[in-house]
């Protein structure tokens, strides 16, 4: 039993898996999982912002992360369609981004009524190397900053971006990420604008965002998949995090089940020799 | 941009005006030539303190009211106004970099692909679809017609976020394997940390939610669900630690800097004379 | 070829799911052994990746902000910020490297200029936001001198306690700049390390979650999309699965034999 244990090859735990990951597809079992204060937070921030108001949207992941922060970018972009609010797309960590974002914005628009350029705009992605300097300028000024969308247009001229003249008329930044990409949102226009700013990011990247969290400067945050799967949940929709909850579900107890069954390989080998020691003193 | 000086210029005349700056630039570089090798690092060092001065004096320096067109109310120093055009230097000047890592990679996979060794087929894979996928992407946007959308969307969602999304999915699996042959507890820190681990793992998943739903909602019993376990692991006890890692991160990153900005950086990126 | 535009229209879909798993497919066949075909998939995706961010560097940026307004509208200056991005690659020429030296120096400038507000917007509002209040009190109500302070519980209390408590123990573990002699400095040092240890826990769980929900969101593709469309919406997806286990079984039957013949 042990000899097996120890040698077990890794393609057989692959293969489990897949598994464990593939089967829970075929079975509907309704899950309701409370929203942690975090999820909450930004909930209730998106629901007490009056309609009309301006929303910058950042969507700094690519196809890499997309288990996580696709599902994040939908669940934000109906809930700001939803409470009717205005929002700017913009990319900086990679440029798939900018394509991600449009898809997801006009797989959703004629659902809830939206025209792009009237209720919501793309930017598009600019060079990540330069977004520091890039949002201090939007800080100064917004039109002149975002200068055209992806289809040329000056932003100056759409009817969306009215009233927004500086980084202070925006009501809330949010920031879907795999990156540290929110961390330059928080330096130069969180920060020096006082304007509220949430996040939707992976959650490696999540248990350092709780710090920012903890002071404040997120006033709510969406913590990977899971965090996705809650504000599914409080919208009273079911999306593609619900459809993956139960196979995480499973995945997750098979990793335990793998560290525990590996230690537990651990302590019989040692006291295999342990026993081998003792018998032969 | 409203001094007199730098106003657009259009018709024939902006030929003679592109070329005018063309001329200058080559100018200036050509006098910089001229610059024994000695003084080249303190030219650095000079470019370098100027470079950094912009932003550093822009934000210290003491703000007053200045009323501009987008905001009438806008507070800002005699460096405020240059914020803007800057911005837009910097994302030209930046884009304009792109090529050098595509020379490198051209480089490498050039000379493989000449050399015909046995790797040289993945080369020339690279180089077709590096090459299909710049030519659909500017086809799309130069001529948007219905084709060559639909051979973008082929390659952007049928070929690159498949691979993508792969690719980083691939890890998943390393963690399975991980944790049956390496995440082994040895010491006490290490019983800590896997205890922290399930934990957290336990309440992220809906079943591990569901295990102790039978808590009550409220009261002292409710602080035993792993929901609520894993939140306070993650805002009261991980958050903290990060946090003194951050003020290390942001003391030192300050620190260098200053070092930087000063030319006080030593090493042989900045020693050497160029 | 009048017909190709319409029959490309309709195939789109269908095409970018084949494709779609076809490199999933690919791709995975690393899990089994380093191999040819994974290989090939990768360096497409390279080139896929670079081809794209390069045609995003003119379409989004250089052809908005330094062509249009050059060509256009005439604003002869942008010629200079794309003489200083060239001159990064005067790192070729041995003579003119120094320049590209110069020009990164100024950036390099530049980022370093901007530390003093990363700091002041970043690392500074996090000081005043550890000092949290340790006794209970009941909710304060606004006044004209300060804004209305919520009700404070005892659990709420300890809490922040234990919050300082830890920020403080972790700072003095990572006071390196001179030896820890004293008993307090290393008795917090020695606590802040089994802190840390809440944090590298709650990381790797984190990590978990995230790395298997790109492993779900692959498998959903293959099963749900792709499957639907192979076989429809209600047996597609099994057509997939026992298409994988199949794959599996397959996989696994070689690497019995393997072992088998190793052993032997």
């Amino acid at each position: 039993m042990l000899k097996v244990m120890q040698n077990l090859d890794r393609r057989y735990l692959y293969a489990l898996l897949i598994l464990a990951v593939a089967l829970p597809f075929f079975f509907n079992v309704p899950m309701t999982v409370p929203a942690t204060q975090s999820t909450e937070s930004l909930y209730d921030k998106i629901e007490s912002l009056p309609a009309g108001s301006f929303v910058l949207f950042g969507g700094d992941w690519s196809a890499g992360t997309r288990g996580e922060n696709r599902p994040q970018s939908e669940v934000l972009i109906r809930h700001m369609m939803r409470k009717k609010l205005r929002f700017a797309l913009i990319a900086f960590a990679d440029p798939q981004g900018k394509t991600l974002m449009q898809d997801i914005a006009v797989q959703f628009q004629s659902q809830y009524g939206y025209r792009e350029g009237v209720d919501w705009v793309n930017w598009g992605w600019r060079v990540a190397s330069g977004q520091e300097n890039f949002l201090k300028a939007l800080a100064q000024d917004v039109l002149t900053t975002a200068g055209t969308d992806i289809h040329g247009a000056q932003v100056a001229t759409l009817p969306v971006m009215q009233g927004i003249r500086t980084g202070r008329d925006f009501s809330l930044i949010i920031d879907v990420t795999g990156t540290a990409s929110y961390q330059a949102y928080i330096q130069f226009l969180q920060g020096p604008c006082k304007v509220p700013m949430a996040l939707g990011t992976t959650a490696v990247m999540a248990p350092e965002a709780f710090n920012y969290l903890d002071s404040g400067q997120l006033s709510g945050m969406l913590n990977g998949v899971q965090g996705a799967y809650e504000y599914e949940q409080k919208l009273g929709i079911e999306g593609r995090a619900t459809r993956a909850g139960l196979s995480l579900s499973f995945a997750h107890l098979l990793i335990i089940g793998m560290i525990l069954l590996g230690n537990g390989a651990m302590l019989m080998e040692r006291r295999q020799q342990k026993r081998a020691s003792g018998d032969r003193s | 941009m409203h001094s007199s000086f730098f106003h657009p210029v259009t018709g024939i005349a902006r030929f003679a005006w592109y070329a005018g700056a063309v001329a200058f630039s080559v100018l200036i570089i050509f006098l910089l030539q001229l610059v024994p090798q000695r003084f080249r690092r303190y030219v650095i060092l000079s470019a370098t303190f100027v470079g950094g001065l912009f932003y550093a004096l822009e934000f210290l320096l003491p703000v007053h009211l200045m009323r501009t067109k987008a905001d009438p109310l806008h507070m800002g120093n005699f460096l405020t106004p240059y914020l803007v055009p800057f911005g837009v230097f910097t994302q030209i000047v930046f884009a304009a970099t792109v090529g050098l890592g595509v020379i490198n990679m051209l480089q490498v996979h050039g000379k493989r692909l000449i050399r015909r060794g046995k790797d040289s087929a993945f080369s020339l894979a690279f180089l077709i679809s590096f090459a299909l996928m710049l030519l659909v992407t500017l086809l799309k946007k130069v001529h948007p017609n219905a084709i060559n959308a639909n051979y973008y969307r082929l390659l952007f969602d049928g070929a690159l976020q498949s691979l993508d999304a792969t690719m980083f999915s691939v890890v998943a699996f390393y963690i399975v394997s991980a944790a049956y042959r390496a995440f082994r507890v040895r010491s006490p820190e290490a019983t800590m940390l896997l205890v922290t681990a399930i934990l957290v793992m336990l309440g992220q998943i809906a079943i591990g939610i569901l295990l102790t739903s039978f808590l009550p909602k409220t009261g002292v019993w409710h602080n035993l669900r792993f929901e609520i376990i894993r939140d306070w692991i993650l805002r009261k006890a991980n958050a903290p630690s990060i946090r003194a890692i951050q003020f290390g991160l942001g003391i030192g990153s300050l620190a260098v800097a200053l070092r930087i900005w000063l030319g006080l950086e030593r090493g042989s990126y900045f020693e050497n004379q160029g | 070829m009048t017909e190709f535009s319409p029959w490309l229209a309709r195939a789109t879909p269908h095409l970018i799911l084949w494709i779609g798993a076809l490199c999933t497919l690919g791709m995975y066949s690393v899990l089994y052994r380093e191999n040819r075909l994974y290989r090939l998939f990768e360096h497409i995706f390279l080139g896929l990746a670079t081809g794209y961010g390069v045609a995003l560097a003119w379409t989004d940026v250089l052809l908005p902000l330094w062509w249009k307004p050059l060509w256009n509208k005439g604003e002869w200056w942008l010629i200079f910020p794309l003489v200083v991005g060239l001159c990064y690659y005067l790192v070729y020429f041995p003579k003119l490297r120094w320049i590209s030296r110069l020009v990164i120096g100024f950036f390099l400038g530049i980022t370093a200029g901007r530390a003093f507000q990363v700091f002041a917007n970043d690392t500074w509002p996090q000081i005043p936001a550890s000092f949290k209040p340790v006794l209970p009190h009941a909710a304060i109500a606004k006044t004209a001198a300060s804004p209305a302070i919520p009700a404070l519980s005892g659990a709420d209390a300890l809490n922040n306690a234990l919050f300082m408590v830890i920020l403080v123990c972790v700072m003095s573990y990572f006071f390196f700049s001179f030896p820890q002699k004293h008993p307090v400095l290393k008795g917090s040092a020695k606590l802040g390390r089994w802190m840390l240890m809440f944090t590298f826990g709650a990381i790797f769980g984190s990590t978990v979650m995230a790395r298997l929900a790109l492993l779900t969101d692959r498998i959903d593709f293959l099963l749900n999309d792709f499957g639907a469309d192979v076989g429809g919406s209600v047996w597609g997806p099994k057509i997939m699965l026992a298409l994988l286990i199949v794959i599996m079984a397959v996989v696994l039957t070689l690497v019995a034999r393997k072992a088998d013949i190793v052993e032997e």
